[in-house]
């Protein structure tokens, strides 16, 4: 590599500070870092932020040359600073601290005392450092992609590097020495030592002329209130865990920061940070016997708290072309659909209602309304019907979602609680799995198994998206704007179709309702399905993979990054659609009372509708919802009914009419006893919604198939 | 050239020459193997060999690995090689200069190795009777300058590790006092999942192709073994850093290699020259068999099982399935007046299988024992482990019981293991084929639920029956199952294509009978190809697959006996 010429260079920086400028809109000309250099100038900035994408533009050569060898020219710009910051002066400096005063009065005794030519040890001058009160910083240019840390290999010694990481460890912030200054007890004067590493050796014997011309072996003292500290923080980053190969353990990277960096980043944070990758320098015995080995840090230049998760950074990295043209190809709505859980056979439609899910509707806010857009749909089924393995497997793909079990592990449980925190003694709300996965899905599965206390504050969330809490003194609403997926098991071992849905799950109506889809995932006998099923699985065993289906599973990453993509859009519903929708909305109410199904048709049906819709647009990656888009809608959720309704065709059953349900409230209220008076008939129906004729109708129709007796008075019912 | 006594340098120098030689499967088993050595006995920055499962992985170090060094009287500048060692051979009076212009800077990863855990005695007597050095041992020389003299005699002084981790609380007591100013203790820095006495930890250096190595592979390394005491001097501050100590625990304890070559380990199985042949498999199989009825009270189901799962192992990963995890929970197991049934029978079990591990499902246990992060878990593949749960009393699990019932069931359910990472969790496959005893059905999950039936006779004779047990498993029968073991689980197995549309249409029908479901499916399968291979065949055939349906409708019969 041809030496690059360093005062060339310097000049070429020297012109970049005092010529760059941006032209604004109006013509105006904006110079950035002259204006910059006013202000250091003047003490009232202290980090000066040199943007590699300038240099770039001012010489690309040079923007590369500091990437490359970034220390250096940092320390070059500093010196250019230094002797540009002089002639950018234009009125009296306001010292801001002792250290100001300090270096002030040591200029003047400077040019009192000194004959201009004097030789002196350089130790006794004023170290740069120790005059200049701003700091350097490179921002890395945006072209550059970041560099996982487990990339971070010995060529990048040296260079600029950018990492993404979470931070796992962070020190307090500490004063550092940057300059010790010492002053000789015998000829009283003043010695310099600047500091690089992370230890010094202290300088003991006065090395200034008076002292070694005399030899009085004068001693030096340190002088803290005439040093230089600059604040210091070293944190430790971690990898993503998504940036982990499998059967790896996470990498660490220790990173220094000084002076203005520090204190950006909390143990927890995901932080993007831009630095010089350099080797520990160790002094003392540690150089002796190591030698061979180095330790390495970054030297922060610029820390960037993301305040994301790390699956969202991963997500947001564009799709390549070649993933882009799978996806757009024919039919990719179910090519997405069956790659959702490629190991679990069949249930397209289930699969392609979860997909929906973690595309998500749209919210809308008219009027200061909420309506919420995310998609809640619940499974349900008899056991070993796979249906926490889809659970298991969209907790997986989604970006952000919380899996647990109805029963609730911890004692936070579903919403949130109040904790004491041990070390302080304080109050904390610790958020339970619903405030974790706002903004993402909630996999809840035992769903009927959960407590009272959770049942209660999932209503709000699953219509309001927010959770209320006013525990010990603490009173706040917190968002929890998820999707809910749960799974439920039948109460009684297996569903049983002869029961409504509330008897079947022991959940009220009132929060099955909030559901925009239930679905029976039913296992019956069908030759053809089964036979496929077989092919699938002992093509799996013999061929020790999967089979080559017709479409071949999507990747997961893709998955992510395309619902991801997905999510951007916001489309809306075309004037010309309402009534469509609303026509259809008005079919399934009539059909719906027509045959008396056990669902609920109401007016969150429609909603369901409209966000499934939106839904679908999304997935087209469309800002308008079509025709299509709402025909498939109403298909998937007709599908989602029948899926509760088909247990009943080949047995030749019926839905049961309102005397069949009234009786069942007879039979249960009769219990082991013969009799029942009516009047606690009458009651019961009541509170159940039956009007005293429904009842009566119900009295008469069972009495003339001799099921029981009525008395005279008719009071009293007697079975037979 | 003599590899045994190469160098660093040499190596470094004709490394293709030597890796060819290495090649050669009769020089690499002449380089002195570490495990079964002590390491005084061993040659310091010579070559040496360890079998040893990756437990955990350090940062990359930063190396030179062409350095210059300056005399400081004559001021001539020569360069040197600092591959494959810890610490740069100069003299006093020479510089190290590490920004000269022939300076190459490298890199390589460092790994915690840990002696295979739960290896079973015979495995690790016959490994030690084959390659233990006989001849006098040579102490141990290191190349380190004159001045660290009275440390390397300081270290001396308790620097066999063997007789450290003889877990002897006194001589414990006895290094701690040495080695006063440790803040980790020698436990924490060995790490072992289950206490081994034989255990050893290696921190290896790997040069190159580090990709392939993960977290619980077992692997045989060949390397330079680096004893230096100087790498067990830090400075004041770096004494207190917990996570510098771990780092770099004394050599002494824990030595370095430096990896010049290493390979993925299939089996430990020492009795394995050459696999046995699959005629003479189905015969030891029926010893075995014989041998396991009667050790199982005369159930000859719970038997099949039985082998089916010592020789189980999970053969394909997707996602979360996992394909040939074989669990077994044998439920209604015994209770004898004066003997622990499943104790007793786990000493039969150690002697048949490489590597297995007892694990009484006590409360104590549960509550005391660490599952989550590094835990006994962190075995290595096809590692049995049995869970007695007929030791478990009710009382109380605390937050860490609970924990560990819910990695053992994760552990069973998706052969997977979580480690945690302060702010994440990460899961590692793992391979345990878990068997469960247990009055009733157990409280952790399994793939396999056999209940038990023993015979009254049996019962009542069963010290006996253990007598006659022992007296059968003469040594010429007991290797043979030991090689009949590892053999079946080597074998390569497929499905042809007419058994797989026999399979198929058997599948339907019993679907139309009803009570069936997928995971059935893949189940018979599982069975089917372990009932193949127990009997040595290579190819699924109609009998084997006749057997496993069989074998299947008498297990769940049974279960639907019981309520």
């Amino acid at each position: 590599m041809v030496r690059r010429d360093y005062d060339k260079d310097k000049e070429s920086l020297r012109s970049f500070l005092m010529e760059f400028c941006i032209q604004d809109g109006s013509g105006h000309k904006n110079f950035k870092y002259s204006n910059q250099l006013t202000k250091l100038a003047h003490r009232e900035q202290t980090a000066l932020v040199i943007e590699l994408d300038d240099v770039h533009d001012h010489d690309d050569e040079l923007a590369l040359a500091i990437i490359s060898n970034t220390r250096r020219y940092g320390n070059i710009m500093s010196d250019v600073v230094f002797e540009l910051l002089p002639t950018f002066v234009d009125h009296e400096v306001v010292a801001k601290d002792a250290l100001d005063v300090y270096i002030e009065h040591r200029l003047m005794m400077e040019q009192r005392l000194r004959q201009p030519n004097e030789q002196r040890d350089a130790r006794n001058k004023f170290p740069p450092e120790l005059l200049r009160r701003y700091e350097i910083y490179f921002k890395d240019m945006s072209a550059n992609k970041t560099v996982p840390i487990r990339e971070v290999k010995a060529e990048h010694v040296g260079r600029l590097v950018t990492v993404r990481g979470i931070v796992t460890r962070s020190t307090e912030v500490k004063p550092m020495m940057s300059v010790a200054t010492y002053t000789c007890d015998q000829c009283g004067a003043e010695t310099y030592q600047p500091v690089a590493g992370l230890s010094f050796m202290p300088v003991l014997m006065c090395p200034s002329e008076d002292c070694r011309v005399n030899k009085s072996g004068g001693r030096l003292y340190l002088q803290t209130r005439g040093s230089k500290f600059i604040k210091f923080q070293e944190i430790k980053i971690q990898e993503h865990s998504d940036q982990v190969p499998v059967g790896h353990i996470p990498r660490t990277l220790t990173v220094f920061c000084r002076g203005e960096v520090t204190r950006q980043a909390l143990p927890g944070d995901h932080v993007a940070v831009t630095g010089v990758f350099l080797p520990l320098v160790r002094s003392g015995f540690k150089q002796i016997m190591g030698g061979l080995l180095s330790e390495t840090y970054v030297e922060a230049h610029r820390i960037v708290s993301l305040n994301k998760t790390a699956e969202d950074e991963d997500s947001s990295k564009p799709l390549t072309p070649e993933e882009l043209e799978t996806l757009t190809e024919d039919d990719f709505y179910t090519k997405l659909a069956v790659s959702l859980a490629p190991e679990i056979y069949g249930h397209l439609d289930v699969k392609k209602a979860l997909l929906l899910l973690l595309v998500g509707g749209v919210d809308r806010r008219p009027d200061g309304m909420k309506i919420r857009g995310n998609i809640n749909i619940c499974l349900m089924g008899d056991p070993g019907v796979a249906k926490s393995q889809l659970l298991g497997y969209i907790d997986r793909l989604a970006p952000r979602s919380q899996y647990t079990t109805g029963r609730g592990s911890s004692g936070v449980g579903l919403t949130a609680a109040v904790m004491k925190d041990p070390m302080t003694g304080e109050m904390m709300l610790e958020g339970g799995a619903l405030v974790l996965a706002d903004q993402g899905v909630c996999c809840i599965d035992e769903f009927d198994k959960m407590a009272d206390s959770d049942r209660t504050a999932i209503h709000e969330v699953m219509e309001q998206q927010t959770i209320s809490i006013a525990k010990a003194g603490i009173m706040t609403c917190l968002n929890a704007r998820v999707s809910i997926l749960a799974a439920a098991n039948p109460a009684f071992g297996r569903y049983n179709p002869k029961r409504t849905i509330e008897q079947n799950i022991q959940l009220p109506a009132a929060l099955l309702s909030r559901f925009d889809l239930l679905w029976l995932i039913q296992d019956k006998a069908n030759r053809d399905n089964d036979l496929r099923l077989a092919k699938h699985i002992t093509y799996v065993h013999q061929h020790c993979k999967q089979p080559p289906m017709e479409t071949q599973a999507l990747d997961m990453s893709v998955m992510r990054k395309y619902i991801a993509l997905c999510k951007l859009k916001e489309p809306a519903i075309p004037e010309e659609l309402t009534d469509y929708i609303v026509n259809a909305y008005v079919e399934l109410r009539k059909e719906a009372r027509n045959s008396k199904d056990m669902t609920f048709t109401s007016a969150r049906n429609l909603l369901g509708i409209l966000r499934l819709s939106t839904a679908l647009a999304r997935l087209r990656l469309s800002n308008v919802v079509e025709k299509d888009d709402v025909n498939e809608a109403i298909r998937l959720m007709e599908m989602s009914k029948d899926s509760l309704k088909q247990t009943f065709e080949g047995r030749g059953y019926r839905p049961p009419n309102v005397n069949d349900q009234i009786f069942g409230i007879v039979r249960e209220l009769a219990g082991d006893a013969k009799t029942v008076k009516i009047a606690d008939v009458v009651e019961k129906c009541a509170t159940k919604g039956y009007n005293p004729d429904q009842v009566d109708s119900c009295i008469e129709e069972y009495e003339e198939l001799n099921v029981w007796q009525v008395n005279q008075t008719r009071t009293k019912i007697t079975f037979i | 050239m003599d590899i045994l006594n190469c160098t660093p340098l040499q190596w470094y120098d004709q490394e293709t020459h030597f890796l060819e030689m290495l090649n050669d499967e009769t020089t690499w088993t002449k380089i002195p193997l570490l495990n079964v050595n002590d390491l005084h006995d061993l040659k310091d920055s010579r070559l040496v060999r360890f079998q040893g499962m990756i437990q955990d992985m350090h940062g990359p170090e930063f190396y030179l690995e062409k350095f210059e060094v300056m005399n400081e009287e004559t001021k001539k500048v020569t360069t040197r090689v600092g591959k494959y060692i810890d610490i740069a051979s100069c003299e006093p009076h020479e510089i190290i200069d590490g920004d000269g212009s022939s300076v190459v800077r490298s890199e390589r990863q460092t790994y915690v190795a840990i002696s295979v855990p739960a290896v079973n005695t015979w495995a690790y007597k016959l490994e030690e009777s084959v390659y233990k050095l006989t001849n006098n041992p040579q102490p141990s020389t290191s190349c380190h300058s004159q001045a660290k003299r009275p440390l390397d005699e300081m270290e001396t002084d308790n620097s066999d590790p063997l007789e450290q981790s003889n877990d002897n609380k006194k001589q414990c007591m006895q290094v701690k006092n040495n080695e006063a100013s440790n803040v980790v203790s020698q436990e924490h820095l060995l790490n072992f999942p289950i206490p081994d006495s034989n255990g050893k930890v290696c921190h290896i250096k790997v040069y190159q192709n580090c990709d392939s190595l993960k977290i619980n592979s077992v692997c045989e390394f060949v390397g330079f073994l680096s004893v230096d005491p100087s790498l067990a001097t830090h400075d004041d501050d770096e004494m207190n850093d917990v996570e510098f100590q771990v780092h770099n625990p004394p050599p002494s304890l824990v030595p370095r290699i430096h990896c010049v070559s290493f390979k993925p380990l299939k089996h430990n199985n020492p009795l394995i020259n050459e696999s046995m042949p699959s005629e003479r498999m189905p015969v030891v199989r029926k010893e075995l068999l014989i041998l396991l009825t009667q050790l199982l009270c005369g159930d000859e189901l719970a038997a099949e099982y039985f082998i089916y799962n010592l020789i189980s192992e999970v053969y394909l990963r997707k996602e979360l399935m996992a394909l040939g995890k074989f669990s077994l929970n044998i439920s209604n197991t015994p209770q004898l007046e004066n003997l622990d049934y499943v104790q007793e029978l786990y000493k039969f079990l150690e002697l048949m299988v490489t590597k297995s591990h007892y694990l009484a499902m006590s409360l104590e246990n549960m509550n005391e024992l660490t599952f989550v992060p590094n835990s006994i878990l962190q075995l290595s593949a096809n590692t049995h482990l049995v869970v007695d749960e007929t030791k478990l009393t009710p009382g109380k699990l605390n937050e860490a019981g609970v924990a560990g019932v819910k990695a053992i069931a994760s552990a069973i359910k998706n052969q997977k293991t979580m480690y945690d990472f302060t702010y994440y969790q990460i899961e590692f496959d793992c391979d345990i084929p878990f068997l469960i005893f247990s009055e009733g059905k157990s409280m952790l999950p399994s793939d396999v639920h056999v209940v038990l039936e023993p015979d009254e006779m049996h019962l009542n004779t069963f010290s006996e029956i253990l007598q006659a047990a022992r007296h059968f498993l003469k040594p010429e029968l007991l290797n043979e199952i030991r090689v009949y073991l590892t053999s079946a689980r080597l074998l390569d197995y497929n499905i042809s294509d007419d058994i797989q549309e026999l399979v198929q249409n058997e599948f339907v029908n019993m679907r139309q009978k009803g009570g069936v479901s997928a995971d059935d499916l893949h189940n018979l399968l599982v069975l089917a190809r372990l009932v193949c291979i127990s009997e040595g065949k290579h190819s699924l055939d109609e009998e084997c697959w006749k057997k496993a349906c069989a074998l299947e409708e008498t297990r769940k019969n049974r279960l639907k006996k019981r309520p």
